[in-house]
């Protein structure tokens, strides 16, 4: 039974997301990115993007989060949740492993995202995450 | 520093610390079993696989709790931080102890012998060290940067 509590409504994401998912989407290893999102993403209540992965900010009502999804083998996800409002912004994705893999993202890189997200929250310029699907979908949020 | 505050830091201090000591004697006590182990030689080999076993459960559940710390100390006091500095520098210190440990293992992962686990230990202890990494982000780095407080601070407000 759905659950009104579920922030499945409310997950957003700026356009670096959107287009490192389409980039992993076309490499045969990240195949199950979509997969993984999904089961990290939909029918979740904003207590479940608390107290997972690393809090970077530490803040409580506005986490910004580092998560593992998907294992030793997976992916990093950066996100922010806004507690109040129920609402995920998901900023980045990146492989651990594979040719597209890279190491633990840098402290600036951390701060950019970070920033860019603000940015992006404050002028709405961002997609709508649709994760009822087998595949994630995004559709441009109207300002 | 409150009782629950400080109970949380106690305890995932305490569990890097015996993790420390559990590493160094693991260190030995492998040297003592490889000494002329052979093929045949199924108890030696299968308490290696246990040692190994044992130790990967507990790094993940010390990454588990250096991870938690970051949601659970939100306005960490200067004695706080100095605890997780210690948490960090002797989570370090096990890594360079299970970077020796996997050398000294290399008589049996090059011959093809509890390979798994020993891969296994060794992503472990690759997100160990990723978590430390991260924790040192959290509670040192990133709140050092301007660029990156004042971003926090304009979230806050949202």
């Amino acid at each position: 039974m759905a659950s009104l509590s579920y922030c499945n409504e409310n997950i957003y994401c700026i356009d670096d997301f959107e287009l490192a998912v389409k980039k992993l989407r076309k490499n045969n290893s990240y195949k199950d990115v979509d997969e993984l999102l999904i089961s990290s993403l939909k029918n979740k209540n904003i207590d479940d993007f608390k107290n997972k992965g690393t809090n970077l900010n530490r803040s409580q009502t506005h986490p910004y989060v580092k998560l593992d999804v998907g294992g030793r083998s997976g992916f990093r996800l950066y996100y922010l949740a806004i507690v109040h409002e129920g609402s995920v912004y998901l900023g980045f994705i990146h492989p651990k492993t594979g040719s597209k893999g890279s190491s633990n993202t840098v402290n600036d890189a951390r701060s950019e995202l970070m920033s860019k997200l603000l940015s992006a929250i404050k002028s709405g310029n961002l997609s709508k995450v649709d994760v009822s699907g087998l595949k994630l979908s995004f559709v441009k949020k109207v300002p | 520093m409150s009782t629950e505050t400080s109970e949380i830091l106690r305890r995932i201090r305490g569990a890097v610390s015996h993790e420390s000591f559990e590493k160094r004697s693991f260190k030995r006590d492998i040297e003592e079993l490889l000494v002329n182990v052979t093929d045949d030689d199924l108890d030696s080999i299968n308490t290696i696989r246990g040692r190994i076993t044992k130790s990967t459960l507990h790094i993940e559940k010390c990454c588990e709790g250096v991870q938690q710390l970051s949601w659970q100390l939100p306005n960490p006091s200067l004695k706080q931080l100095e605890v997780v500095n210690d948490i960090i520098v002797l989570g370090r210190s096990i890594s360079d102890m299970c970077d020796d440990l996997i050398d000294s293992l290399k008589s049996l992962w090059s011959n093809g012998v509890i390979n798994a686990e020993i891969e296994h230990f060794k992503e472990v202890m690759d997100h160990w060290e990723e978590v430390l990494d991260d924790a040192e982000a959290a509670f040192f780095t990133l709140p050092a940067d301007n660029n990156f407080m004042q971003t926090n601070g304009e979230l806050e407000l949202l």
